[in-house]
């Protein structure tokens, strides 16, 4: 059917996740609906959709300074709004702003995915690590309840809180759950240890990487701070 | 007479439960929420009564129901001892893309058969009854036919689906695009509404041919004009739940429960009042 209530529907999201809808310079609207009115629409939902990716990533948000709106317009052209959620919405920013070349500054897109993480952490379950107490381990990965965020601007006080530019340093950052708080923190790791666990990404034999005893003392003091886990 | 449970709150509302007689739970908060906020929900369940308000439908999106959200809103329903759930007479999606903002459909008898159909399948899938709320819409299509209130009762007719009345949107829809609320009121059918939301929203300064325009959004007091609706309304309708909705400016809780206060003050006036009807507002 040529216009069965789906594809005037379809038309209709379209025009209103559209740029020029969004930013009032669409003169024509889909189904004779009035383009002012759905230039409010567009506008109103796409507010709407910027508020959810700021509560994610506002530290993201505060130093996009004036290069916001032409990002938010290449964003809104670029990734049209797929769910509801925030942390969905916000991780279509994040992926937006990867992949977007000659963003500056540079650490921005690092600073997003950091937040995201975050995010995501506080979102989820706690992991509860398997099998602390095995005495024959055998097999150890990655906690799934870490993220690995390897960036090349020590973007650490800017997560903190402070209000600095981020220096060009190698920073390898563990984020995970506080024990006490449980709430999402980071740590910068040493590059010798974040690539041990980037490696880690599935359970692995022991023996596989480390024979020696000297490991056995490594796991226990990883496993005690959550990093790894592990099973006999 | 409670209010609509939001997370920012939830302190606030647990150290209050004795001040309501409700929480509207949004199920979708339950759904794809946080871990956390899960399980703060999911505590208060038992503690107070609860009824179950979704946003992620879509009911008047011309697709096919998405039964796997429907068994997982079933899932929440039984959680929380919901004694109903409702959801916007709307579309917010089409496959592939989420607006993420409710849009009213074209008020016709063809689009009215196929959210009936809709209605249907949710009735089928849920062993609550089913409502369904009346939007605040920036525009209308030009090809509706039915009236808003000859729209709802259409549905109502064919599936016994109640109406969730909210009469910020009622309020907004006559301030926004010249809606005769009170004549959409009257159109209603007796004891059809089994829901009622109240809220207050503001002028966002946008001006299409330079008039103001009003949103939703639930961030300020409930305008005097809204209470006057919600009382004229208690004139016909016998809700079982009325909810104060608030997403923005929640820090201003004082305002929160002065407008509780207000609508148990016009809920009493009403009760007191009874059989005199009450007078139609100027505004």
């Amino acid at each position: 059917m040529p216009n069965r209530l789906l594809d005037r529907q379809i038309r209709l999201i379209a025009h209103l996740t559209s740029p020029p809808a969004i930013f009032g310079e669409s003169a024509t609207a889909p189904e004779g609906i009035d383009a002012g009115l759905l230039h409010i629409e567009a506008r109103m939902s796409h507010e709407k959709r910027i508020g959810k990716i700021a509560t994610v990533l506002p530290r993201t948000f505060a130093r996009l300074g004036k290069r916001r709106r032409a990002v938010l317009r290449d964003f809104a052209a670029a990734c049209p709004p797929a769910s509801i959620g925030r942390i969905s919405n916000a991780r279509q920013f994040q992926e937006f702003l990867a992949g977007r070349l000659g963003l500056e500054p540079a650490w921005l897109t690092e600073l997003a995915r950091a937040e995201l993480a975050f995010a995501e952490l506080r979102e989820a379950a706690p992991h509860e690590n398997a099998d602390r107490a095995a005495t024959m381990v055998r097999m150890v990965r990655r906690s799934p309840g870490i993220v690995l965020v390897r960036c090349a601007f020590d973007i650490w006080p800017i997560l903190a809180g402070r209000s600095v530019t981020p220096v060009r340093r190698d920073t390898p950052l563990v984020i995970a759950r506080d024990h006490h708080s449980n709430d999402p923190m980071a740590a910068e790791v040493p590059l010798q240890l974040f690539e041990f666990l980037a490696a880690l990404s599935d359970w692995t034999a022991l023996d596989e990487f480390a024979p020696s005893g000297d490991a056995n003392a490594l796991v226990r003091d990883l496993v005690a701070s959550g990093l790894i886990e592990v099973r006999a | 007479m409670g209010i609509a449970y939001r997370r920012a709150l939830h302190d606030w509302i647990e150290a209050r439960l004795a001040r309501f007689d409700v929480l509207e739970i949004t199920v979708d908060h339950c759904l794809s929420g946080g871990h956390a906020a899960r399980r703060a929900i999911f505590d208060l369940a038992g503690r107070i009564p609860m009824t179950a308000h979704g946003v992620g439908l879509s009911i008047g999106t011309d697709a096919p129901v998405d039964l796997a959200y429907l068994d997982r809103v079933g899932t929440v329903l039984e959680r929380l001892g919901a004694p109903a759930y409702s959801e916007h007479l709307a579309f917010t999606r089409v496959p592939g893309r989420e607006l993420g903002n409710l849009l009213p459909l074209p008020r016709t008898e063809a689009v009215a058969e196929m959210v009936i159909d809709h209605v249907r399948t949710i009735q089928s899938r849920l062993s609550v009854p089913f409502l369904l709320e009346n939007i605040a819409s920036v525009f209308g299509w030009p090809d509706s036919e039915l009236s808003d209130a000859a729209f709802m009762t259409l549905i109502h007719r064919e599936t016994g689906a109640g109406i969730l009345l909210d009469v910020e949107n009622l309020h907004l829809n006559a301030r926004n695009h010249g809606l005769d609320a009170y004549g959409f009121l009257d159109a209603l059918p007796i004891g059809i509404v089994k829901e009622v939301h109240v809220a207050g929203g503001v002028s966002l300064g946008y001006k299409p041919g330079k008039r103001r325009f009003y949103a939703d959004s639930h961030s300020h007091p409930a305008p005097a004009a809204s209470l006057d609706l919600l009382e004229y309304s208690l004139e016909r309708q016998a809700p079982r739940t009325i909810v104060l909705e608030r997403d923005y400016r929640l820090a201003a809780v004082e305002e929160i429960l002065e407008d509780v206060l207000r609508i148990r003050s016009r809920i009493e006036r009403k009760r007191k009042a009874h059989a005199e009807p009450a007078p139609r507002s100027a505004d």
